[in-house]
């Protein structure tokens, strides 16, 4: 685990968090899905503004992804993101994790989906250490600044 | 568990056959004494006789025919120990040359034969390989229950035994304690034994007699009075030996029952001394020699009969209703008391007495009432039996219990044996229970817990190499392994002592200062009167699966004492059991204690698991986990939840979360704290308790791993969720399994 500058810009984070998230070496027949899994809420963190961030984002993540009943990857980021803010963040660093969620290969999709719908909470447990790791503080902690994720 | 009775006694050096005998000295020596004296003097010169084995003198020597032959050297009043004799016969107030003249006669300093005991260890035990015989010249007393070992009549059955043990031990315990005044001397009530280790010795290699008298020999003593005491050393090699082979065993000669506290320290009770063999149809007590005990076969039946009535009575079973004794019915047909034939004056050449005949015994009585021409069979114990007690009533809930429902049990008319008849008759309301101010009847119904020492003999036969090697095994006797264990009447006693103190600690971690249920028996005996009691054994049941280790040096072995179990405690429904439940759905259970045992337990009519140390394992994950969860809401709880939460399949994290939520009491938070919030802190909180490691990839892994593991377990054990409290040790107690 890496130790970020508190100072790195929303785009610097989330590229470091996809890139550390590309890199991690799961175990097991689910390792791809869960990859896909974490990419897929990074996705959705990534899109999340100031507003919501500020205040915990993650139960709330939690909770539009167990209301959801999308049938695919790309419609769970998107129902889950509408639901949250209709203002959708597009950041460069996006790209190719939108790419990974919105094309992907069907079956993978399919195992990733019901392990964001069945497995959501240690799902976005694991999505926010590696992006507090990648941001280097915890967003929750009020000595830290969170000008970083604001637009 | 760990047990040290002192140093082993003897191996069979005479041959090739590189054997051990487990019994320890102390063992070997009082069970001497008791059965071999045929005086008082004798009895003393038992207690001391191998004084000195514990120092391990060995040498290699030769035979008559020139082959090599081990030699033990050990006897008070020879070689290194030469003047001890005649110091201890002063100081005990008995003849010398007794103790030195054990195993080969000697003449004393006037050219004349030194006295000898009247019976030596031939005649009373030998080593024996493959068949345990009974001592030739010992006298047995025999109580054979004829009655299969069927769950209805266990109450009685055990009750009965303990009582023919009391009965046996308080007689053998006055007529030795009348013995020892009839001989001008103070009884002895206690016989202790000290063993102590040296590491600084200071022995050299080779030493001769003077050294190790001087060095050792001198170190020891006996001292004779109310309490007998002896004191012994053995010099070790290894500092780790220093502590783990330092003991003490003191046999109670009173005859009193002891506490669980007092047994775990090492006290043994004359009782469990004598108790040679003991199952579920029969006991098998050795007693002294006729010169200081007299068998009275009928003092000693009417006395069990009125002790199992006394004891009976204190549970709550009823005896006579309408005017028929049941309990003498049942003595009648169903009970012998016999003092065990085939006792020779001397062991002869060829001697055969086998154990195995006495122990068939019961069953060879049971065959011959099969062959009666009046003979019936039992309808729920499959008992043959023959008997004119009346017929019982042919209504079921007269028959078992108002709310009892089965029908395999219609028409059993006058084919009920008479200690069945005990548990037919003992329903909820009857001999007027269950009126107005009358309590129901509880005691053959409902819950029920029995814990009773077993006699099976579970060891493997394995190769024995010893820690270390004595420093005075000069002859080399433990330096190659000895390859088997050998089996005597005294292994059979020396395993039923570590029965016994599992089954006492087991009870002391219940009722710390409480005698056993039946303390003669060494047996736990609850029925559903204490089922509160019987509850509380669950968590501890752990205790029988764990590995148990017997030092006894210079051997550490692994061993597998034998504990029968009759067990049923309900998880629910305490309250209505009783008038329910008919115990006839359990069925006695002998385990040997150990990691790979399992237990059948009885949760309710519907429920029974097999507690084994997986179990605990996983209410030891369980627990931990679940101890950390702790917000309430009302009667909701987040432990609770939770476990519910995981036996539905949900992942542990998410229950958490899940549990939280439900459990957070809104009314008491700030405005800016949301429930959703505080619970996905709780689940976060449990991820950086359990699962959180240095590396990612890794937490993801620890997280499947325990989502698997409480999946398995819930999937191995769908109750846990609903028994884990049960399982749950009090606050404070140790998890033995997680030791």
């Amino acid at each position: 685990m890496s130790q970020q500058s508190s100072d790195s810009t929303l785009e610097q984070t989330l590229e470091k968090a996809h890139q550390t998230t590309a890199n991690l070496q799961f175990k097991g027949e689910r390792a791809e899905a869960v990859r896909l899994a974490v990419q897929t809420l990074l996705l959705i963190r990534g899109g999340l503004p100031y507003e919501i961030v500020k205040n915990n984002p993650y139960p709330i993540l939690v909770k539009y992804i167990r209301a959801s009943n999308a049938e695919t990857l790309g419609s769970l980021a998107d129902d889950v993101l509408r639901a949250i803010s209709p203002n959708f963040i597009t950041l460069r660093s996006l790209g190719s994790l939108a790419e990974a969620i919105y094309n992907p290969t069907e079956d993978l999709a399919q195992l990733a989906l019901q392990l964001l719908q069945e497995e959501t909470t240690p799902l976005v447990m694991l999505m926010k250490k590696i992006y507090q790791d990648a941001r280097g503080y915890d967003e929750a902690d009020e000595n830290n600044s969170e000008q970083g994720d604001k637009k | 568990m760990n047990f040290n009775f002192g140093p082993i006694a003897r191996t069979d050096a005479g041959d090739k056959k590189d054997t051990i005998n487990l019994a320890s000295l102390p063992l070997h020596v009082i069970l001497n004494a008791l059965v071999g004296s045929t005086s008082v003097e004798e009895f003393i010169a038992w207690l001391w006789h191998d004084l000195y084995k514990p120092v391990f003198h060995w040498e290699l020597g030769q035979d008559r025919n020139g082959n090599d032959k081990f030699k033990n050297l050990h006897t008070p009043g020879l070689g290194a120990f030469g003047s001890a004799d005649r110091a201890f016969a002063a100081q005990t107030g008995i003849r010398e040359g007794l103790a030195c003249t054990h195993h080969v006669r000697w003449k004393g300093d006037n050219g004349n034969w030194l006295p000898r005991l009247s019976l030596l260890e031939p005649n009373f035990i030998s080593d024996q390989g493959d068949q345990v015989n009974l001592g030739a010249t010992v006298n047995y007393v025999q109580l054979s229950i004829l009655s299969e070992p069927a769950m209805p009549t266990a109450l009685v059955r055990s009750v009965i035994a303990d009582s023919f043990i009391e009965v046996v031990t308080k007689s053998v315990a006055e007529a030795l304690s009348q013995a020892f005044t009839d001989d001008g001397r103070i009884p002895i009530e206690q016989v202790k034994f000290e063993f102590h280790t040296l590491l600084q010795h200071g022995l050299s290699a080779n030493p001769d007699n003077a050294e190790i008298w001087n060095k050792l020999g001198e170190k020891f003593d006996v001292q004779a009075g109310k309490k007998f005491l002896m004191r012994h050393f053995t010099p070790v090699t290894n500092p780790e030996h220093e502590d783990v082979y330092k003991t003490e065993f003191t046999a109670d000669l009173t005859g009193d029952p002891l506490l669980p506290e007092q047994m775990l320290k090492n006290i043994f009770s004359l009782a469990e001394l004598l108790t040679l063999y003991q199952d579920s149809r029969t006991i098998v007590i050795a007693v002294p020699q006729s010169q200081l005990y007299t068998i009275d076969i009928a003092t000693i039946e009417q006395a069990t009969v009125e002790a199992t009535r006394r004891r009976l009575d204190e549970l709550n079973v009823l005896t006579i209703n309408e005017g028929i004794d049941y309990l003498s019915a049942a003595f009648e047909s169903q009970v012998e008391i016999r003092e065990v034939p085939g006792r020779l004056p001397k062991r002869p050449k060829n001697f055969s007495r086998p154990l195995v005949d006495v122990v068939l015994h019961p069953s060879q009585l049971l065959s011959r009432k099969r062959k009666t021409p009046n003979c019936k069979i039992c309808r729920i114990t499959g008992t043959p039996f023959v008997s004119a007690l009346d017929p019982p009533p042919a209504r079921l809930d007269k028959l078992i219990a108002p709310s009892f429902v089965d029908t395999e049990f219609v028409g059993t008319g006058q084919h009920i044996a008479p200690l069945t008849h005990l548990y037919i008759l003992n329903s909820p309301n009857a001999g007027g229970s269950g009126q107005k101010g009358v309590p129901k009847r509880k005691s053959m119904r409902g819950a029920f817990a029995l814990f009773t020492p077993a006699t099976q003999v579970a060891i493997v036969d394995q190769t024995s190499i010893a820690v270390e090697r004595p420093p005075l095994d000069i002859g080399g006797r433990f330096q190659n392994s000895l390859n088997r264990i050998t089996v005597t009447t005294q292994e059979f006693t020396l395993f039923q002592q570590m029965s016994r103190r599992i089954i006492a600690e087991l009870w002391h971690k219940i009722a710390p200062n409480e005698p056993l249920g039946l303390p003669y028996l060494g047996a736990v005996l609850l029925t559903h009167e204490d089922h509160q009691q019987i509850r509380r054994i669950l968590p501890h049941l752990d205790l029988f699966l764990s590995d148990v280790l017997l030092n006894a040096y210079p051997f550490k072995l692994a061993v597998q004492p034998a504990i029968e179990i009759t067990f049923e405690s309900p998880i629910k429904d305490t309250t209505k059991h009783f008038g329910k439940h008919t115990l006839l759905k359990i069925s006695p259970h002998i385990i040997s204690a150990g990691s790979k045992a399992s237990i059948p337990v009885l949760l309710d009519d519907e429920t029974r698991i097999n507690v084994n140390i997986a179990l605990f394992e996983h209410i030891a994950t369980l627990t931990e986990i679940t101890n950390n969860l702790k917000l309430k809401k009302r009667k909701l709880n987040q432990r609770d939840l939770w476990l519910k939460s995981i036996s539905t399949g949900t992942d542990p994290v998410t229950s958490v979360l899940d549990s939280g939520s439900a459990t957070v009491d809104s009314r008491r938070l700030n405005r800016d704290i949301s429930v959703d919030s505080i619970a996905f802190n709780e689940a976060e909180k449990f991820w950086d308790r359990y699962i959180e490691t240095e590396d990612f990839a890794k937490d993801w892994e620890q997280y499947e791993k325990l989502k698997h593991n409480t999946f398995s377990a819930i999937e191995e054990y769908p109750i846990l969720s609903e028994s884990m409290r049960t399982f749950q040790k009090q606050e404070g107690e140790a998890n033995e399994s997680t030791k």
